[in-house]
């Protein structure tokens, strides 16, 4: 039995039971029920609204709500998508063009873009390799909806 | 909306349309109620879906309160928040997974209590971009101490804060406040140690300490005004400032740093300011 919370509606048993019982026919039911089909097609889609509504007014861009959100959308099951603080690397100078002062450094591990204090990002999204995609098009609009405008991030492998 | 209305909403335009007046015979200008009676299958099936439709109208009154109601507590990110936040913070208690706040169960009112440890936080921006820097200090009976172990608080900023926000939280031993004074005192109320002569104690000295206490956390001490209350003390003719310096704790060494004079007005680095001594406070006459 479904509780009785002040959002549950059930069209039909209303309808039925609003019915006296002179009029209790299988036809004048048929009749009221289909009057109020759309009502119960409505109703069903305001549930479903006001579940989205909620879900999306208790989850934030806060870390453990934003990795909630993501892990509930995605990795529902072993939830495993982590969020980190963006790096901060300061850029390291070598030589600038002009001075056309030929270096030979071997090879030698460097950043990407995203990872230095200038042009970085503020936030890292670790996601499971098997999530990510040329373009994460659906988790990106995720995290623009919930995290705050200013914040710029990347979504890396775990 | 009554469901009154609902119902006549739909009686009216029943008993106003043509084909039905026509099929009905109905009279012009009599209403619904004056042609159906009530036990007519029209009337209850007009009244099962003004019924229906009414219970829709409160549910969907209801609900749109519910969603104000959460669009007004949302959290916002802004300092003041994160104030709170620092404030609720909970020493030995776990994080609830899905919701603000901690995991209270089982625990009395005492212990919950007795697990905020922070007593003063305030909250500003940083000058490096992105980041917030929190000062927190607690309180060990009634004495403002710094917290010495930040692994926890640390967490649960990390955990709790906005997503791409930097966090620096900070809680170190006092600022140290130096100041020299000058007092030139009224020699029938204060003796040459500014001792008051009818009481026994040190009206100056008192005024000062009542003053860094009366300022906020994380306040700015504004030397014209400390200036302003020692004027008022009954025996000091004029209060002279010769020079305020404070030093403050340098996170990389861990110790106290060099003195800093103060101009016009400072906010100490750790919050608060303490005074150690008040032996560059000269009375003449």
């Amino acid at each position: 039995m479904r509780l009785a919370m002040w959002y549950n509606l059930d069209v039909y048993k209303l309808t039925e039971m609003l019915l006296p019982g002179f009029l209790r026919k299988n036809r004048i039911k048929a009749f009221a029920k289909s009057l109020l089909t759309p009502v119960k097609d409505t109703y069903r889609q305001w549930l479903e609204n006001r579940r989205q509504n909620l879900y999306k007014l208790d989850h934030t861009g806060q870390v453990y709500s934003l990795r909630n959100v993501l892990n509930d959308r995605f990795d529902p099951y072993y939830r495993r998508i982590e969020i980190h603080n963006g790096n901060r690397f300061t850029r390291a100078y070598i030589y600038t063009h002009s001075e056309q002062m030929p270096v030979y450094l071997g090879s030698i591990f460097l950043h990407q873009r995203t990872d230095y204090a200038d042009t970085g990002v503020d936030f890292i999204v670790k996601v499971p390799w098997f999530l990510l995609s040329i373009n994460n098009y659906e988790m990106k609009s995720l995290i623009d909806f919930y995290k705050q405008d200013v914040k710029r991030y990347k979504i890396e492998n775990l | 909306m009554t469901r009154k209305e609902i119902k006549k909403q739909m009686t009216s335009a029943f008993v106003n349309n043509n084909y039905i007046r026509a099929a009905y015979g109905l009279q012009p200008g009599k209403t619904f109620e004056e042609e159906f009676s009530l036990v007519s299958v029209e009337n209850i099936i007009f009244e099962i879906v003004s019924i229906v439709v009414f219970q829709m109208y409160l549910l969907f009154a209801r609900g749109q309160k519910e969603i104000d109601d959460k669009i007004l507590n949302q959290k916002t990110g802004r300092l003041a928040w994160y104030r709170t936040l620092a404030l609720q913070y909970q020493e030995g208690f776990d994080l609830l997974p899905n919701a603000d706040g901690f995991d209270n169960s089982g625990a009395t009112a005492e212990q919950i209590e007795a697990s905020k440890i922070v007593k003063y936080a305030s909250v500003t921006e940083s000058e490096s971009p992105g980041e917030i820097i929190i000062k927190v200090a607690t309180e060990n009976n009634g004495v403002q101490e710094p917290i010495t172990d930040l692994t926890g608080l640390t967490y649960y900023f990390e955990e709790r804060k906005f997503a791409g926000t930097r966090i620096n939280i900070i809680s170190y031993l006092p600022d140290i406040l130096s100041l020299e004074l000058v007092i030139y005192r009224n020699p029938l109320v204060l003796d040459a140690n500014g001792t008051s002569i009818l009481h026994g104690n040190k009206p100056v000295e008192e005024a000062i300490e009542q003053f860094l206490k009366e300022l906020p956390f994380n306040g700015e001490l504004v030397l014209a005004h400390l200036i302003d209350r020692l004027q008022l003390v009954e025996g000091v003719e004029i209060p002279h400032l010769v020079l305020a310096q404070s030093k403050r704790i340098d996170p990389n060494s861990g110790g106290y740093g060099n003195w800093e004079p103060i101009n016009v007005k400072k906010i100490p680095v750790s919050g608060w300011f303490k005074i150690d001594n008040f032996n560059a406070i000269s009375y003449v006459v």
